[in-house]
């Protein structure tokens, strides 16, 4: 089990929060003790799909489910684009992201461009702190050196993506998206492939990431695409009052 | 089959819906739509009239009333 004080969350949020992560050989006394002792205004707990009398006993301590999240993962030397997308993907060309971009990628997620996360779904928050979350989070990225990208239609930017190295030969594209104007069109069904290939073109063997249930337009992309399900856990969250 | 038989089918076929719902159907609308959905119901109707969609005018179809507007331009010809 692992319990972090996410103090990023409280410039982000407005709130203290701990993220607890459960794993399989954690035992239900030791899981529960560890809950009580929790201060945090908003309390996560991530834990494997599964693990259903722990879940019951989060849900009798007044934790509420909010999503499941996969990890999956692309082989890289298999790198192939469904057939179906080869002529939307002939269209769209990605390169890095300018100062000017960034702006504008910043503008569209306070703009409410992430709706479907834990935080814009949950009512005691609002999308304004999701997309606070977000940029918090993007920034803080954006000091390390993360390098971000474009996605251009016909000399428009119609959306980005962000792209770590996580170990030597695996690339975690942890976060894409679709600007406002072009969510409504198939655009999005190359935005999984330009991070494929990037990943691919600075050296990567493998992709790693996540994908919530609660968006399951993204599901179906990965499995079309043949991404591999790895593994899976449930979230979930408590609001209580400030003990800090 | 009239043209706009053959074009409700696809959509009917594609996304598992009824014919009444086609009426403002939008992208997204509904979980079928997407565009994994997007490119079964382009592929289903290039086939229904024999053409080859330009890869702006698939990105461009976005709505049931913007696809008969789309079919109906001079170079795909399908009059409804």
């Amino acid at each position: 089990m692992k319990i972090v004080d996410a103090v990023w969350e409280r410039r982000n949020l407005g709130v203290s929060t701990q993220e607890v992560t459960i794993e399989h050989q954690d035992v239900i006394e030791d899981i529960m003790d560890t809950i009580k002792c929790l201060t945090a205004q908003y309390q996560v707990i991530k834990i494997p799909t599964g693990m259903i009398q722990a879940m019951w006993s989060l849900e009798d301590n007044g934790f509420r489910y909010v999503e499941t999240v996969i990890n999956v993962t692309y082989d890289l030397s298999q790198i192939s684009l469904p057939e179906h997308f080869k002529r939307i993907n002939n269209v769209i060309e990605y390169c890095p992201m300018g100062s000017d971009d960034m702006e504008q990628m910043y503008d569209e997620i306070r703009n409410g461009m992430f709706n479907t996360d834990r935080v814009a779904i949950d009512p005691t928050f609002s999308i304004d702190q999701a997309s606070d979350r977000y940029t918090g989070w993007l920034h803080d990225e954006e000091s390390r050196g993360t390098p971000f990208y474009k996605y251009v239609y016909k000399n428009k930017t119609v959306g980005f993506f962000a792209l770590k190295k996580i170990t030597e030969k695996t690339f975690y594209p942890f976060l894409a998206g679709i600007y406002n104007e072009y969510r409504r069109t198939p655009i999005g069904a190359v935005y999984l492939y330009k991070p494929l290939l990037e990943a691919k073109r600075l050296g990567g063997k493998t992709v790693s990431t996540y994908v919530s249930l609660n968006n399951f337009g993204a599901i179906r992309v990965h499995v079309d695409y043949g991404f591999v399900f790895k593994e899976s856990y449930c979230v979930f969250v408590k609001h209580g009052e400030s003990k800090c | 089959m009239s043209n706009l038989e053959k074009y409700n089918a696809a959509f009917v076929e594609a996304f598992e819906i009824r014919e009444d719902q086609l009426a403002g159907l939008k992208y997204q609308d509904i979980t079928a739509w997407d565009s994994v959905g997007h490119m079964t119901l382009i592929a289903s109707l290039e086939e229904a009239f024999d053409i080859m969609m330009d890869t702006d005018d698939i990105i461009d179809f976005n709505s049931y009333e913007k696809g008969k507007e789309i079919l109906s331009k001079e170079e795909y010809g399908v009059d409804f």
